[in-house]
């Protein structure tokens, strides 16, 4: 039992290495009712597997991502749907791309065409000057800005406000994709009618992805001969895909919303946390 | 001692290479269990993955879907979705009169027409099948606007470009064969003027014994045409 606790942990440790977060609030002191919710959000990538006792290392990242705003119906607070956030500031840096290409021209037709058919002698020497083929190079700059995450903003099936991040260039998240102080989620209202006599709400943020949003890469054996071999034998891609496919059942199991089977493919929640009251 | 990652040991070094027993060694069900990989990335050679999902084939699905609720004009009454449509036209006897459907479909539907032949995809015969590839080159040759999300629509063929993309392979066929795509050309593409002139020309022109016999109901085809002309 302590062992299964221990994988578990195992587990949750790398959905904590892969995204952090941390969401925050002023605090409803009876007095302010509207507040800014801040939420501060990291993805990155795990290391997993550099435990003694595991057989195999890798690396674990993030596809795509929602970060979803909770606010449970019992709650005494609301959203100011004109303050959420709809348009996030994109972190972006200038992609440039240079690609050359030698082109090559038969100049006869055009410069023979120009000549006067009066002067044969002419026409005859530049044509054949003309034979030659031309080449030039051609160089293309092409410059862009580019967006390290993209950022869309929209509701879940339930009401909640979300945002939904993927990679603008890469393959996985890596980074902020907002600065949480300039630009808060939305605001939210204290709608208790009487502030000094009940609790303050609570709000909670989570992170989620699909089974398939779970990137494993530089998945091997820790065993060196082990793993040569394994590598060097023929439908090694099969079993690598193989060995993949369990580890996202394994983690989306870790993370399930609803602990049922059924729902592997339903959202895995890789964070969750109440926002503070500050 | 056992750790949530032993299995993979067992995965990596298991003797089958074969993706439903991979998955049953993983305790998973194969249909769903490879979603995140990409298909093109495994070895399946003698394997049947017909009813197993990967990540690239998710894509391939979708679009799949999105044609066959797609509808397209069939006939003058008739709309039917293209994967209907693409079946319809496998299941005409000569390659001849399937070629001639197939030019009439694209020109009701030019901006489906990538997707139609890309569903049709290969004929039994031989000169259809050229006639195929050759219609595939000319749409998607000249795009303009794609962009990233839009869907690929290809060029939009005139009659009378299509009417010479078919007839290419076939004038280098039998004689028989040309005989049987003028017939059928008439009897499916009169009413498309240009296409109308220029069948009229092929048959004042030629004196093969093939066309002699059809001409009369060649020319009642082309003269019907002419009164439900399509402008």
């Amino acid at each position: 039992m302590a062992m299964k606790h221990g994988n578990s942990d195992n587990r949750r440790r790398a959905f904590a290495d892969v995204v952090t977060i941390d969401a925050w609030h002023d605090a409803f002191d009876g007095v302010r009712s509207r507040t800014d919710l801040h939420a501060d959000v990291v993805f990155g990538t795990a290391r997993v597997g550099a435990e003694r006792s595991s057989p195999v290392r890798f690396r674990l990242s993030i596809k795509q991502a929602e970060i979803v705003v909770l606010i449970p119906e019992s709650e005494p607070v609301s959203v100011d749907v004109k303050s959420v956030s709809r348009e996030a500031p994109r972190p972006s840096g200038q992609l440039t791309e240079i690609s050359e290409r030698e082109t090559q021209n038969h100049a006869k037709g055009a410069i023979s065409a120009s000549v006067a058919p009066s002067a044969l002698q002419a026409s005859a020497s530049v044509e054949a000057g003309a034979q030659a083929t031309l080449s030039t190079r051609k160089k293309v700059e092409i410059s862009a800005k580019i967006d390290f995450m993209i950022v869309t903003s929209s509701k879940t099936e339930d009401g909640h406000y979300r945002w939904v991040v993927r990679p603008g260039t890469g393959v996985f998240l890596e980074g902020r994709p907002w600065d949480a102080e300039k630009n808060p989620r939305l605001k939210i209202i204290d709608e208790r009618k009487d502030p000094t006599k009940s609790i303050p709400p609570t709000v909670r943020v989570e992170v989620h992805c699909r089974r398939e949003d779970l990137v494993i890469e530089d998945l091997e054996i820790k065993d060196e001969g082990v793993w040569q071999t394994a590598k060097s034998r023929f439908g090694f891609n099969n079993r690598m895909a193989a060995a993949i496919s369990y580890i996202q059942d394994r983690l989306a199991e870790e993370g399930l919303e609803v602990k049922n089977i059924e729902d592997i493919f339903g959202h895995v929640t890789l964070a969750s946390v109440t926002a503070q009251s500050v | 001692m056992s750790h949530w990652l032993d299995k993979t040991i067992t995965l990596l070094q298991a003797d089958t290479f074969d993706l439903r027993e991979l998955a049953r060694i993983a305790g998973a069900d194969p249909k769903t269990f490879y979603r995140g990989i990409r298909l093109a990335d495994l070895d399946v050679s003698g394997q049947n993955v017909e009813d197993m999902e990967f990540a690239d084939r998710r894509f391939e699905d979708k679009k799949n879907k999105d044609a066959q609720s797609r509808l397209i004009s069939y006939t003058d009454n008739k709309s039917i979705s293209v994967i209907e449509a693409a079946r319809e036209l496998h299941r005409v006897g000569r390659q001849e009169e399937r070629v001639a459907i197939l030019l009439d479909l694209i020109l009701r539907n030019p901006d489906d027409a990538l997707l139609l032949i890309n569903l049709y995809s290969k004929d039994r015969a031989k000169y259809a099948n050229r006639v195929l590839k050759q219609i595939e080159t000319e749409v998607r040759s000249n795009r303009q606007g794609d962009t990233l999300f839009q869907e690929e629509k290809g060029r939009r063929l005139n009659a009378i470009q299509l009417a010479r993309i078919i007839n290419r392979p076939f004038s280098r066929g039998m004689p028989n064969n040309r005989a049987a795509l003028l017939y059928y050309m008439a009897k499916h593409l009169a009413r498309y003027p240009d296409i109308n002139k220029y069948l009229r020309e092929k048959i004042t022109d030629t004196r093969s014994i093939f066309i002699v016999p059809l001409r009369s109901e060649i020319i009642g085809f082309l003269d019907h045409g002419d009164e439900n002309v399509i402008l």
